[in-house]
């Protein structure tokens, strides 16, 4: 007696490598690790030959899409599972499979019902358990889905954990290559990195990210992904033959074939050849009248089958079911009035099942609406140049610099102001027009707390800017009015409107 | 200093009608030449001098804070001899009483009348040095001429001579056998100066000019020259004094110290005497950089010294990390500047 496992060809049972014995879904799943364990450096060598370089045509092609580049890795999960399914159920039939094997298995691992694992059994919580009926036994259709449900009896829900388990550990695993690197490079290094991860958390700040974080993450998910697949694809393949070998008694057939092959062993033996001899003519003896009387050995085994047909049919051996309910005492006594009418394990099944469907719709409609929210990181390879509706600051020093506040023409409205005598509200323009123009034009950071000499450092730090002297000269001016009361002379105030560096506010209000 | 803070000749040069009759520019230059002289002997430390400066031209008193070593007593001391000031110093010790402090009268025998023993607290610059080593009511007595600036002796009230300052330093190490000063009396000093070690260069160059004379003896204080006398520190006191500072920036400082008492993670909160320390301190940069106004920068410049010891961390906040310097910091950029 043999079973089917891979590729729908017989392996021989007897040649396993782990105990097969009946299992709970947690010592499988132990057996899984052991196995990926034992067999990591196999599992790597194939991981290296054939997952490795479809990474890095990956990163070629989407190059300048980081981004996209996650997710379709993340995608592409299922293909990379085949890999260590491959050699770990060849190696617990005690066949490691060499890379050679690895490389002339390629491109049908890379290319068998690719639409059906990516599409359809992408999403199943019990995926590792599925992967081998689809995989190692070639089911198809219908055949594939009863063959799923008979082995989630006994297993699904290992699975599932498993499943879960696994993501969180790839996250922890992730998190901890980050905190490592962290802890390697220099404090005011990781100063940097870890405002750059804060910012990503803030939507506003999401643009200032380079697409070398992106790329960064890419990395860290790449090898978190090689270290803990091959374990959960190893947790999988042994919750699948846990399950068979309950559903299908390997073990009782293991224990049958060792016992044939003691038995081999025994009748080998000329002394208890003799016994077997005298065995077996005994009970020919008892058997002959019948089969003689048939004429012949068909007959005798047609005759074998009617009497099993009759002991069978006999009420001893036929199967009864009895539904019985058992009184459960509970403090909820008025909850089962409340359901004393219905039949409440079903009603509660049904609510069950509604909450579990409205947290998953819940979920899925977060994650949209988390994508759409952060579209612009999908359009734009994970770099925006600029958020059009970030709020800038609109009030500096409890001045409003906001374009709308300011004229069109901040220098003629200042000269204006000046020739009517009201000189602080000539500098006050000036200066609102300048900082509303370094805000809304040069996207300078400048926050409501800033004073004027932090105005100035900021626009010092600027690279590259033709303002500086000018609005130094302006701050000076400005400081001089506001904060000592004393009045400029004319010819700083046409100096400071004939060298006004920047452009009218009128494009910007009106685009804002 | 930014561009804007450019000294007051320079500003008179752009804007017309001077509206005051104060030297503000002279007292300006008067600063620049003792930092100066302080720069001849104590490296790397500029903030320490500008703010103890600012201390002195303000008429409060300095809490010192830095391990030993930094040159404490150095500082006070060349700056005594800048403007010809007298230095007294007090180590503060458990037996030490009030009378140790003030001075106390003593019958003389040969004259057969009372005789007055003045304290050390008679003199210009006082360093009061380990302060929390003394019991309270030797503290207190210190702290009540630091207020009053008169000593009373056997019920004559005397005058101290002006200008008086007191440094005070206190031992950060040990708790055993101290006397930790009350919030209350913490608030009478003007600012807490934080001495750090000065960078490498600085550090070097201490090392050079320190062993260059024998006996190691290269980085004497009263090799520094006087630049004034004590009335002109007087007269800049009175300047500074009457430095302007618009309604604005005086809500300023006051929004500042109430967002302080507003703040999550914070115990206690500056007060009153805060905002006035403030102003003052802002006023005295203000002189310093030559202008007879505060600007906001000058309160943002003076808020740390000035409310670090006013200020205390709660538990939760302390025991996370947090520092009073960047609690204080992070406040005074999260206050709106004024509104004009």
């Amino acid at each position: 007696m043999s079973a089917q496992v891979e590729g729908g060809t017989n392996v021989k049972l007897e040649d396993v490598t782990a105990e097969v014995r009946p299992r709970v879904p947690w010592e499988s799943i132990d057996l899984g690790c052991a196995l990926a364990r034992r067999h990591m450096g196999s599992i790597m060598k194939a991981w290296a030959l054939t997952i490795f370089p479809l990474w890095v045509l990956l990163a070629v092609v989407l190059r300048n899409h980081p981004v996209w580049f996650i997710v379709c890795t993340w995608w592409l999960k299922p293909v990379y599972d085949r890999v260590p399914m491959l050699i770990v159920s060849r190696a617990l039939f005690g066949e490691v499979p060499s890379m050679k094997d690895v490389v002339h298995a390629l491109p049908k691992l890379l290319s068998k019902r690719l639409w059906f694992a990516l599409v359809v059994g992408r999403f199943s919580p019990a995926r590792s358990l599925s992967l081998p009926v689809s995989e190692l036994e070639g089911l198809r259709g219908v055949a594939y889905r009863q063959r799923v449900n008979l082995l989630e009896r006994n297993g699904g829900e290992g699975a599932t954990m498993a499943t879960l388990v696994g993501l969180l550990l790839e996250v922890a695993v992730g998190f901890s290559m980050v905190l490592l690197v962290f802890m390697m490079v220099p404090s005011d290094i990781s100063g940097r990195w870890w405002q750059g991860v804060t910012e990503f958390f803030q939507y506003s700040d999401v643009g200032e990210l380079d697409a070398g974080f992106y790329w960064a993450v890419a990395v860290v998910r790449l090898l978190s992904i090689t270290l803990m697949e091959p374990f959960y694809v190893s947790a999988g393949f042994a919750l699948y033959i846990n399950s068979r070998t309950l559903t299908e008694g390997w073990d009782i057939e293991l224990a049958f074939k060792r016992l044939g092959a003691r038995l081999e062993g025994l009748r080998n033996s000329k002394g208890l050849m003799l016994m077997a001899m005298i065995t077996m003519s005994l009970g020919v003896m008892m058997t002959a009248p019948v089969s003689y009387a048939a004429g012949g050995e068909t007959d005798a085994r047609d005759l074998r089958q009617t009497q099993i047909q009759e002991v069978l049919a006999d009420e001893d051996f036929k199967v009864h079911h009895r539904l019985v309910d058992v009184p459960v005492e509970s403090s909820n006594r008025w909850l089962e009035d409340l359901f004393s009418r219905s039949d409440v394990s079903g009603f509660m099944g049904v609510i069950g099942s509604l909450i579990f469907y409205v947290v998953l719709a819940a979920g899925i409609v977060g994650l949209v609406y988390l994508v759409y929210r952060n579209r612009h990181v999908f359009t734009s390879g994970g770099r925006v140049l600029s958020l059009p509706n970030q709020p800038k600051t609109r009030e500096v020093m409890g001045l409003n610099v906001s374009p709308e506040s300011l004229p069109d023409d901040v220098v003629s409205a200042a000269r204006e102001a000046w020739r009517a005598g009201d000189s602080q509200l000539c500098l006050s323009l000036l200066y609102r027009g300048a900082i509303a123009s370094l805000i809304h034009r040069r996207h300078l950071p400048i926050e409501k707390g800033d004073t004027e000499g932090d105005c100035l450092r900021r626009v010092e730090l600027m690279s590259d800017t033709p303002f500086e002297a000018y609005f130094s000269e302006l701050t000076r001016v400005w400081v001089m009015v506001a904060y000592g009361k004393r009045q400029p002379d004319d010819g700083t105030i046409q100096q400071l409107c004939e060298n006004w560096p920047f452009d009218q506010l009128s494009i910007e209000r009106s685009a804002g | 200093m930014n561009e804007y803070q450019k000294p007051m000749e320079q500003a008179d040069e752009v804007c017309s009608a001077p509206t005051h009759e104060l030297s503000s520019g002279r007292a300006g230059s008067l600063c620049q030449q003792i930092c100066g002289e302080l720069g001849k002997v104590f490296f790397g430390q500029d903030h320490v001098v500008s703010q103890v400066l600012a201390a002195l031209l303000s008429g409060g008193h300095v809490l010192l804070e830095g391990k030993p070593g930094l040159g404490k007593t150095h500082l006070v001391l060349a700056l005594a001899n800048t403007f010809g000031g007298q230095f007294g110093r007090i180590q503060f010790t458990p037996d030490l009483m009030p009378s140790d402090v003030t001075g106390f009268t003593l019958f003389d025998m040969k004259s057969q009348t009372f005789q007055m023993r003045r304290g050390p607290v008679f003199t210009n610059l006082l360093l009061a040095d380990e302060i929390n080593r003394a019991p309270a009511k030797t503290q207190a007595a210190l702290l009540e001429v630091m207020q009053e600036q008169q000593v009373t002796i056997d019920g004559e009230s005397i005058k101290l001579e002006l200008p008086f300052m007191t440094l005070a330093t206190q031992n950060p190490i040990e708790q055993e056998g101290t006397y930790p000063l009350p919030e209350a009396q913490l608030d009478r000093f003007l600012m807490k100066v934080v001495i750090d070690y000065p960078n490498q260069e600085s550090e070097e160059q201490v090392v050079e000019q320190v062993t260059s004379v024998a006996a190691a003896k290269g980085l004497d204080a009263r090799a520094v020259s006087q630049v004034c006398a004590q009335q002109d520190i007087i007269i800049a006191q009175q300047e500074c004094a009457q430095i302007r500072a618009v309604p604005e920036v005086v809500r300023y400082a006051v929004n500042i110290c109430r967002a302080t008492r507003e703040a999550q993670g914070i115990s206690l909160g500056a007060g009153t005497r805060g905002a006035i320390s403030l102003i003052q301190v802002g006023k005295a940069y203000a002189l310093m950089n030559g202008r007879d106004f505060v600007t906001p920068d000058d309160l943002k410049s003076a808020a740390v010294p000035v409310l670090r010891h006013r200020v205390q961390l709660a538990p939760e906040l302390a025991i996370s990390g947090q520092r009073v310097d960047e609690t204080i910091a992070s406040i005074v950029n999260a206050v709106e500047a004024p509104r004009m």
